[in-house]
């Protein structure tokens, strides 16, 4: 293979990854009316390209998230899908409590919900909430999260249902099974503290169990809690995994107790995030090597900056509801 | 502008129908737009707008045209309008990818897909190691040639010979699938 083939392969491959600049794009246009041999070789590197990214289309397209951020930008609730009436005639025995259709995350993602009359919702617009249910049961709701709950627990069930992110410190009572809902999944309690997120990444939901025993439910799949287990729900697969929790910071949002031990930027990120409701965003990619250990108590956001800003050569400036993170990075 | 007010006309598509034509046409309207921009999430957010302004105006296409060849339509004029406004391609280049061929065709061969995926697949794994790791932080994480080298700490040029190499070694072990091309392109549409 000569150099000048090279070249050209190189200028081909450089196009059809989106690299190209203007002029080498009109180089190759040059170079391809010339020859039709030139075409010829063109036309294979682009179709053996082509039949790549059509399969590559195939394996990592997600319909369901594409779908979801569909829906919530033309702002139409979800249709009645085969998962929703499944789901419906699974929990027959809730029929005769009212649904209501409900706008409850910012996303503007609708979800159906069962309320049981009497019920009062609890949602966590701005800030972390705090409650204590009329059975002692304590809440506590991250941003953006919601609960809805009964007044008073009538029935042989204390009956709650959670969209977000919660802990939960169930007050104990052998008679009455404290039952929560979250889309497809149920919760089932005696007396315990655990944590519950309905949205965690890729289309799971999360349980953390932190004293005592719950039961999961998930379609037809059942699991037993043990304290420091985690199971992830799978929502597509209809599966649940469990796991041991590792993050120390599983409550922070909560307790604002914040532990990184030698823990890397991008992590170090997404706590925050949570914690403090902030966007970052790293101007210099570099830094997310930078490692750090530190504690932090009930501190503010602008105290936890500047210990990272004095420990590693980063700068931390506001930019809107934005955080940008700059510096030289760490080896 | 919007005919939103026209939420339960007659002749309009509901709910249902819309998320059926979205799942079955997302994939085949994403890969489209690749073909034209080269760029996952340019693709994916093309085809979005493409969906929503289908959704908006729903109630005023001709019937006499197909949703598909509507959003078809849609779809490659916003590429183009995007090629345009980013200064990316001239209209030449396109010419010679022959691209936009007839999208009503509809072809039924899972078997010769199935086995191109395995080739595919199996071309990719059998790459060697740099030259696989760098195609597919390329293709499969969407980075940027540049983004390759900070990550793999080398130098742009070694992505640029890499990814050339992939290509080469790819286009002679697929070579049997280039000549029905066209058939398969428009399995992957469907």
């Amino acid at each position: 293979m000569n150099k000048n083939s090279t070249y050209y392969e190189t200028l081909i491959s450089r196009y059809l990854s989106g690299e190209s600049s203007a002029a080498e794009v009109s180089e190759l246009n040059t170079w391809l009316g010339a020859d039709d041999g030139n075409l010829a070789l063109f036309s294979e590197m682009r179709k053996s390209w082509a039949l790549q990214e059509a399969l590559l289309v195939e394996n990592t397209t997600d319909l369901d998230s594409e779908w979801d951020s569909l829906s919530s930008r033309i702002g139409i609730e979800e249709s009645p899908s085969a998962r929703k009436i499944q789901l419906q005639t699974r929990r027959s025995f809730l029929r005769i409590a009212a649904v209501f259709l409900l706008l409850i995350i910012p996303s503007m993602v609708y979800y159906w919900f069962f309320i049981p009359p009497g019920k009062d919702m609890l949602y966590a617009e701005l800030q972390m909430v705090e409650t204590t249910l009329s059975d002692g049961t304590q809440v506590a709701l991250n941003t953006g999260s919601s609960l809805h709950y009964p007044s008073s627990f009538k029935g042989k069930e204390r009956k709650v249902s959670l969209m977000g992110e919660a802990y939960f410190d169930v007050a104990h009572n052998k008679e009455k099974v404290f039952v929560i809902s979250a889309e497809d999944m149920q919760i089932r309690v005696l007396g315990t503290s655990f944590y519950v997120n309905t949205n965690a990444q890729k289309n799971t939901m999360e349980v953390v169990l932190i004293s005592g025993s719950v039961q999961l439910s998930f379609h037809d799949k059942q699991m037993m809690l043990e304290p420091g287990d985690k199971a992830v729900i799978l929502k597509k697969h209809g599966e649940i995994v469990k796991q041991e929790n590792k993050d120390p910071n599983l409550l922070a949002w909560k307790t604002r107790k914040i532990r990184f031990n030698n823990t890397p930027i991008y992590e170090i990120i997404d706590v925050l995030k949570k914690v403090y409701q902030k966007d970052f965003v790293v101007l210099n990619p570099e830094i997310s090597n930078c490692r750090i250990t530190a504690t932090f108590e009930g501190q503010s956001l602008e105290a936890v900056l500047l210990v990272l800003q004095s420990t590693i050569d980063i700068t931390a400036r506001p930019n809107g509801n934005a955080i940008e993170l700059s510096g030289k990075g760490c080896q | 502008m919007l005919e939103t007010d026209q939420h339960n006309s007659k002749k309009g598509l509901d709910r249902q129908g819309f998320e059926a034509l979205f799942r079955k046409h997302f994939k085949g309207l994403t890969y489209f737009a690749l073909e034209y921009v080269k760029d996952h999430d340019i693709a994916r957010e093309i085809v979005q707008d493409a969906f929503v302004n289908f959704w908006e105006k729903r109630d005023s296409i001709e019937l006499n045209r197909s949703p598909e060849s509507y959003l078809g339509t849609t779809v490659r004029n916003r590429c183009l309008n995007y090629l345009r406004d980013h200064k990316k391609f001239d209209r030449s280049i396109l010419d010679f990818e022959e691209l936009g061929g007839n999208h009503d065709y509809v072809v039924q061969d899972q078997l010769v897909v199935d086995e191109l995926k395995a080739s595919i697949e199996k071309a990719t794994r059998e790459l060697p190691e740099k030259c696989r790791e760098i195609f597919l932080l390329n293709r499969l994480e969407h980075k940027k040639y540049q983004e390759v080298a900070d990550e793999l700490n080398i130098s742009v040029k070694t992505v640029e010979a890499q990814m050339s190499k992939a290509l080469r070694i790819m286009r002679v072990k697929l070579a049997e699938f280039i000549s029905l091309f066209i058939l398969i392109i428009e399995i992957f549409k469907t």
